[in-house]
């Protein structure tokens, strides 16, 4: 025993002799703080559980995007792909004046659209009274109201007998029952309702013939696989019905844009493009066709000068930008290639001799296509000067964006493009929930560990 | 078979008073070492069922941590009493020892009282304080030099270089 120890044990002994307790009264005092204690690890587990859950797993709140400073009107350079969690027009208000929608490239078969702002590049979410989910959107050339296809009650409730589209695409949620136009300035929808059996097949169309009139045709719902053309029609909403075009054949048809002012629908059967007056449809006289064949090529667009289409015409066999001047007889001369970008997508007319495309970022090089090598690659819009012949990059559009969905406002593309603000990620937009549920684990976390140490 | 509330109370029975030298030897207070005591047992009852047959060492840090706890927790406050100790300072008996303990760190007290009171290793002591071995070291080798500073050379120069 060294002298220490002696020490401490003589300096032990000195203490009183310790008060007697009773052990049966201190064994329950223990056993109460041990209940005390399960209810509050039991209530504290309910608390972080509830906040948890809200924090974490709710998928709300859909965050507002911010506003930039206020431009003039313009389409922006770069065009992304905000994510799914930003606040919709029903929520966050109307968007104002549009310079892009699109849909979402996340959904199969055409996800939820999108806008983007002219004035401020603010996302919106799209979210429109009674919109059928799936159905195409169109944005008006000034920008300033979107054409859409609602749903709404059918004279029959039961939507079961039709099992697809006649065009075998994708079925809406609830049957088509009208087309609508919303206003973007200041949320006010205008309808039309069609009452049908069963409504109308999900491959209705529908386009702007100018800044105020919309065209649309579509089928009507059968009940078998193939539904029953009811025509096309034009329609000034807020002025008047919508009145057929008579002597065209619409079945099938897409509707072209072109410079203004001319209105055209392009057949697809007999590769006549017509243009839609205020009383029909006439044929232009200008007929496009690939050559040495009699098939329409998949887009054909025409000004007053030029012929432009975006096609496969020569070697090698890939979609590339094609135009020549109208000869007198209105038929396209010769179309040659322009520039080296392949499977270019129309966006609109720039000026009566310049048109934006937006394409994959892929290139001709010694005759052969080289594809980008990296995964996603962004791709990229692009200005053709017809006169030039000559080919200038602008800007990105996000590579998740279906093609056929990306649409601007067309009388904006004769205006000088902005750079383009970039959405809010979703760290971003969950970064009050995502803090708060960060917060709340580590408490959690901390609280355990604090109490271990207490145990131990 | 011996139920646990009728180990408890042996164990308490028995060995209580010990529990309580060695917790009077951590604070230099006779009624918060009883406290100290009452408290670590209290919390003995919720983990009886796995320190029953051995829960000696799990007191042992139950109390040093909860001495310490409450050190940080008060420290730089004045403590005041209504009674005037009744008993006088012992002379010559602790060597100067209880003054010099108090002039100690809670846990450079706790060191010198786990490897000279209750005669631990030190891994035993590390492990009680929930620190490493070389903290132990080196808390060990301040107190020593406190308390030779404190006039105690005579009682640790035997222990110099433990």
């Amino acid at each position: 025993m060294d002298e220490l120890g002696g020490a401490l044990r003589e300096l032990a002994r000195q203490a009183h002799a310790p008060t007697p307790v009773d052990p049966a009264a201190l064994w329950a005092r223990g056993r109460t703080r041990v209940r005390r204690r399960r209810m509050a690890v039991a209530a504290t587990a309910v608390v972080l559980a509830v906040l948890g859950s809200l924090a974490v797993i709710r998928p709300e709140p859909r965050a507002v995007m911010p506003a930039g400073a206020p431009h003039a009107p313009a389409i922006p350079k770069n065009i992304y792909e905000p994510n799914r969690f930003l606040a919709g027009v029903s929520k966050a208000g109307p968007p104002g004046r549009l310079a892009v929608i699109a849909a979402h490239g996340w959904r199969e078969g055409g996800g939820p659209w999108f806008g983007i702002s002219a004035t401020t590049g603010r996302y919106s979410e799209l979210d429109l009274p009674d919109l059928a989910s799936g159905g195409p959107m169109r944005l008006s050339p000034d920008g300033l109201r979107i054409a859409y296809w609602i749903t709404g009650p059918t004279r029959k409730k039961d939507f079961g007998p039709r099992t697809r589209s006649s065009a075998g695409g994708p079925l809406p949620d609830k049957p088509l029952a009208g087309v609508a136009v919303y206003d973007t300035r200041n949320g006010s929808v205008v309808r039309h309702r069609i009452l049908s059996d069963y409504g109308l097949d999900s491959d209705a169309q529908v386009s702007w013939l100018d800044d105020d009139t919309i065209a649309f045709s579509y089928s009507v719902a059968t009940g078998t696989n193939s539904g029953r053309s009811a025509g096309a029609y034009r329609w000034t909403p807020g002025s008047s019905a919508p009145v057929t075009i008579p002597g065209q054949p619409f079945d099938g048809a897409r509707y072209v844009p072109a410079f203004p002012p001319i209105r055209l629908v392009h057949n697809n059967d007999d590769a006549t493009p017509y243009v839609v007056t205020d009383t029909r449809a006439r044929p232009t006289g200008m007929k496009v066709v690939t050559p040495g064949t009699d098939t329409v090529p998949n887009a054909v667009t025409f000004s007053r000068r030029w012929v432009v289409e975006l096609g496969t015409m020569s070697s090698p066999a890939i979609d590339r930008v094609f135009a020549g001047p109208r000869g007198r007889d209105n038929r396209a001369a010769a179309l040659a290639p322009i520039g080296t970008i392949v499977l270019p997508r129309f966006l609109g007319w720039q000026s009566d001799a310049r048109i934006v495309v937006f394409a994959n970022p892929g290139r001709l090089i010694g005759g052969r296509v080289e594809m980008a090598q990296s995964q996603d690659p962004p791709r990229y819009l692009y200005e053709v000067d017809l006169d030039a012949r000559k080919v200038r990059r602008l800007g990105t559009i996000d590579a998740d964006l279906p093609d056929v969905s990306i649409q601007v406002a067309r009388t904006l593309l004769a205006h000088p493009m902005v750079l383009g603000r970039r959405p809010p990620s979703l760290l971003e937009v969950f970064r009050v929930p995502l803090t708060v549920g960060g917060i709340t684990l580590l408490a959690g976390a901390a609280w355990i560990v604090v109490r271990r140490r207490r145990r131990a | 078979m011996r139920s646990g509330q009728d180990a408890f109370t042996e164990y308490v029975s028995a060995r209580r008073p010990a529990l309580v030298r060695m917790a009077y030897l951590l604070c230099g207070d006779e009624h918060l070492a009883e406290d100290l005591v009452q408290s670590a047992l209290i919390k003995a009852v919720g983990h009886w069922r796995r320190i029953g047959d051995n829960p000696e060492p799990w007191l042992r840090r139950v109390m040093v941590n909860e001495h310490i706890s409450r050190w940080r927790k008060h420290r730089g406050r004045e403590r005041l009493t209504a009674d005037v100790p009744d008993r006088a300072a012992p002379v010559v008996a602790d060597h100067g020892l209880e003054g010099a303990l108090a002039a100690l760190a809670p846990r450079q007290r706790a060191v010198i009282v786990l490897r000279y009171y209750e005669d631990l290793t030190e891994v035993e002591t590390a492990r009680v304080l929930g620190i490493s071995v070389g903290t132990v070291k080196s808390q060990h080798r301040d107190a020593i030099a406190r308390l030779r500073a404190s006039g105690l050379d005579e009682l640790v120069t035997s222990v110099g270089g433990r």
